[in-house]
């Protein structure tokens, strides 16, 4: 049997950390869907030399062990208790190249924690252009451990990584500092009373809220003899400890690092003072999404077609194929059209997450969050809340959960209410679905009316979000402090790795995630549109057959009245009928109204349903577009998505809170139901009366 | 015999269905834990 160790991915952010995981694990890892932001971790499984796997966990980036956030918290947790599962055998700690000083912080503070420590220098490629150069001997006998100098971009030093951490036995676990210095005679006193205990564990107990073993900072407080000191007196030794620790890296990279500043050479500065400039940089910003929305659209084209029209032709070959029967049936209408109304936007969302990732890869991101923390002041939110709003794109969920590391409650809790507005991937099938149905195919200076409709929506949504914060930052009588510190990592080309695993990653999420639920949906949907109390239902063809006798219609006419009566008076066409009043007035029919409804469980569900519900007793073979273009309102014999219910339908998505995940991730993330009950309410109350408004003023 | 089986088949499917839905919807959020999606590659959020 082979031997497995743990093996901790700990870091800075943008120290490449992902990109280690990634060489290291390549396809064998299992991650979050928490698109743009690592909130809780990783695994993977690494192979190393000697028949040795090494289970690697991929830790939430942090700058020191002093957490200041929850997300941080995860990290000193999971190294502090030496009974957690996942407790490693050897840390490795990730820094770059240019930021070794500030990065080393970390690292001598987990060297401390006696746990074999190596220390990974990434971006070495930068260093000859850097003017950087590194002792790394000299470093290694400093810091008491092994390093790996190495270069993910250039696929350089991941061999030399694999095999310092097989021989993890042999690193030196000795501290490279001492941290009672600070205050011996306080430490002493530790010693005493703890003594079978690590001091810096100890000390990292007292000084945060975390717990380890039966040990926890209580505890401490509680021992007899042992008396701890004020909240102020240890800040103040906090504060020293970082003096020292900054004082012996100082001393060890004085010799064991040289930069030459005459040789590098730095575009950054030239290109950061145009990317944040306060004019060029929006309309940079701006350029740059509606290339983005206008690629969705052009380079998806063709697959979704392809998809469209292979579902519709996998469905009638089932019918054909397949013994006559109910469950053929299932088969054809219900689950096919209903897995084929999700797997058509496959295109679409890749694309999207490839431009997001693209983004973050290459740093821009970092640059729009200092750019819009100049707006977000202006709505009482801080440049942190961008993070979970641009997350919001891919999904609300991981995006809630992203403002764990805004400090201030208030603005955390604005943050939670107004994310949901964000125009996230599941509106986007609902989008795209009603904009090729409404808005025409026409271009306006190479744009098309199409991708600037979509923009709009997304500018829209992040409008309703900014608008809403500011509403509530009026509201709530919660007084916080607040601070913006964002790091601008260095310019970089994205890694076509790193790129591809996360597209593949939030693709397959999305596909798994919504393509079982939308699965389950559409059994049950076809149920309850095939069968039907009553005698309306059960006797539909002897009804319909003697109300059309004295008609010259032909037979496939006939069926079709049959199948529509049919579908009138099932389960679903009863259920629907009830609620049309309701939903009449925005433009809808019962439909509709159904596909609403069904899609509160989760929004791209709508598109789905419609395709389940329009299948039902359907003979013809059609793709998903031409079906809902066909359908026809009945009062007014016109289509029944036309603008005005369409534009209509695009607002409703917009401002609703269709989602049940989300509301269940906000009670958990305010503790009370009170938020996501207000949260549901207003929002759609808000979406109603928009799309009433929008329908009555356009139709 | 075909349509016989043809129902059973489609039962079984709506059974499934809605047991996944209610675990998946009311009974999953209650005992989800504090740390959320953690490792799963499935948070709910579709």
């Amino acid at each position: 049997m082979s031997k497995q160790i743990n093996v901790a991915l700990i870091g800075n952010p943008n120290t490449g950390k992902t990109s280690v995981f990634n060489a290291l694990t390549g396809l064998n890892q299992k991650v979050g869907n928490y698109p743009g932001i690592t909130v809780e971790k990783k695994e993977g499984i690494c192979k190393l030399p000697r028949g040795v796997k090494a289970h690697i966990i991929d830790l939430p980036g942090t700058y020191s062990l002093n957490a200041s956030s929850l997300d941080e918290n995860v990290v000193i947790e999971l190294l502090l208790n030496k009974k957690d599962k996942d407790f490693p055998d050897v840390a490795v700690v990730v820094s770059d190249v240019e930021n070794l000083k500030r990065n080393l912080l970390l690292f001598t503070q987990i060297k401390d924690l006696e746990i074999p420590t190596i220390l990974v220098i990434n971006m070495s490629d930068r260093m000859e252009y850097k003017g950087i150069s590194l002792d790394i001997k000299y470093l290694e006998k400093q810091l008491e451990t092994k390093i790996a100098l190495i270069s993910t971009r250039k696929n350089k030093g991941i061999d030399k990584l694999k095999e310092l951490i097989t021989k993890y036995k042999e690193l030196s676990v000795k501290p490279c500092m001492d941290a009672s210095s600070i205050d011996k005679p306080y430490f002493d006193k530790l010693r005493k009373a703890f003594p079978n205990q690590l001091i810096y564990k100890l000390w990292l107990v007292i000084t945060q809220d975390v717990n380890f073993g039966k040990t926890n900072r209580k505890s401490i407080e509680a021992a007899a003899n042992f008396k701890t000191k004020s909240k102020t007196d240890l800040k103040h030794l906090q504060q020293k400890e970082t003096i020292k620790r900054y004082q012996f890296i100082n001393d060890t990279l004085k010799k064991g690092q040289t930069i030459d500043l005459e040789s590098a050479k730095d575009l950054r500065i030239k290109f950061d003072r145009i990317l944040t400039h306060k004019v060029w940089g929006y309309l940079i910003f701006g350029v740059i999404l509606l290339t983005i929305f206008q690629a969705i659209y052009d380079w998806s084209s063709i697959p979704m077609e392809f998809i469209d029209s292979s579902f519709a032709s996998l469905s009638e070959w089932t019918k054909n194929t397949l013994p006559e029967g109910a469950f053929t049936n299932l088969l054809a209408e219900g689950i096919i059209s209903g897995l084929g109304g999700i797997v058509i936007f496959i295109p679409q969302i890749a694309f999207l997450f490839l431009f997001i990732s693209i983004l973050e890869e290459s740093g821009y991101m970092s640059r729009v969050v200092f750019l819009m923390d100049r707006i977000m002041r202006q709505f009482g939110l801080s440049g942190k809340s961008v993070v979970p709003l641009i997350s919001g794109t891919a999904c609300a969920i991981p995006a809630i959960m992203a403002t764990r590391n805004i400090e201030s409650w208030k603005e955390r809790l604005i943050t939670i209410l107004v994310t949901p507005f964000t125009t996230c991937s599941a509106r986007l099938p609902v989008y795209l679905i009603i904009i090729s149905l409404v808005i025409p195919e026409g271009r306006f200076i190479g744009l098309s009316y199409q991708a600037l409709t979509l923009m709009l929506l997304y500018l829209i949504g992040f409008g309703a979000a900014v608008g809403s914060a500011w509403i509530l930052n009026k509201i709530l009588k919660l007084k916080s402090k607040s601070f913006f510190v964002v790091e601008m990592p260095n310019y970089k080309l994205p890694m076509f790795k790193n790129v591809a695993l996360t597209v593949l990653e939030k693709t397959k999420a999305f596909v798994f995630g919504a393509g079982k639920i939308i699965l389950a949906i559409s059994i049950v949907l076809w149920f309850l549109a095939s069968y039907g109390p009553g005698e309306n239902f059960n006797n539909a063809e002897s009804i319909v057959t003697e109300q059309y006798a004295s008609e010259n219609i032909t037979e496939e006419e006939l069926q079709q009245k049959i199948a529509s009566h049919k579908l009138e008076h099932s389960f679903i066409g009863i259920t629907g009928r009830a609620i049309e009043p309701a939903i009449t007035p925005l433009g809808y029919d019962w439909k509709i109204g159904i596909a609403i409804i069904s899609s509160f469980a989760a929004r791209e569900v709508f598109v789905g349903t419609l395709a389940t519900i329009y299948s039902v007793g359907s003979d013809e073979v059609e793709t998903i577009t031409n079906r809902m273009a066909k359908e026809v309102d009945v009062k007014s014999g016109k289509p029944l998505f036309n603008f005005a219910s369409g534009i209509s339908l695009l607002l409703f998505y917009a401002f609703a809170m269709q989602c049940m995940s989300t509301l269940a991730i906000v009670k958990r993330e305010t503790n009370s139901w009170k938020w996501p009950t207000y949260q549901l309410v207003i929002m759609s109350a808000f979406a109603y009366i928009v799309a009433l408004i929008t329908f009555q003023l356009l139709k | 015999m075909n349509t016989i089986i043809q129902n059973i088949l489609v039962f079984s499917a709506l059974t499934l269905a809605l047991v996944f839905l209610v675990k998946k919807f009311i009974l999953s959020p209650k005992k989800k834990s504090t740390k959320g999606c953690g490792t799963n590659n499935d948070c709910g959020c579709h």
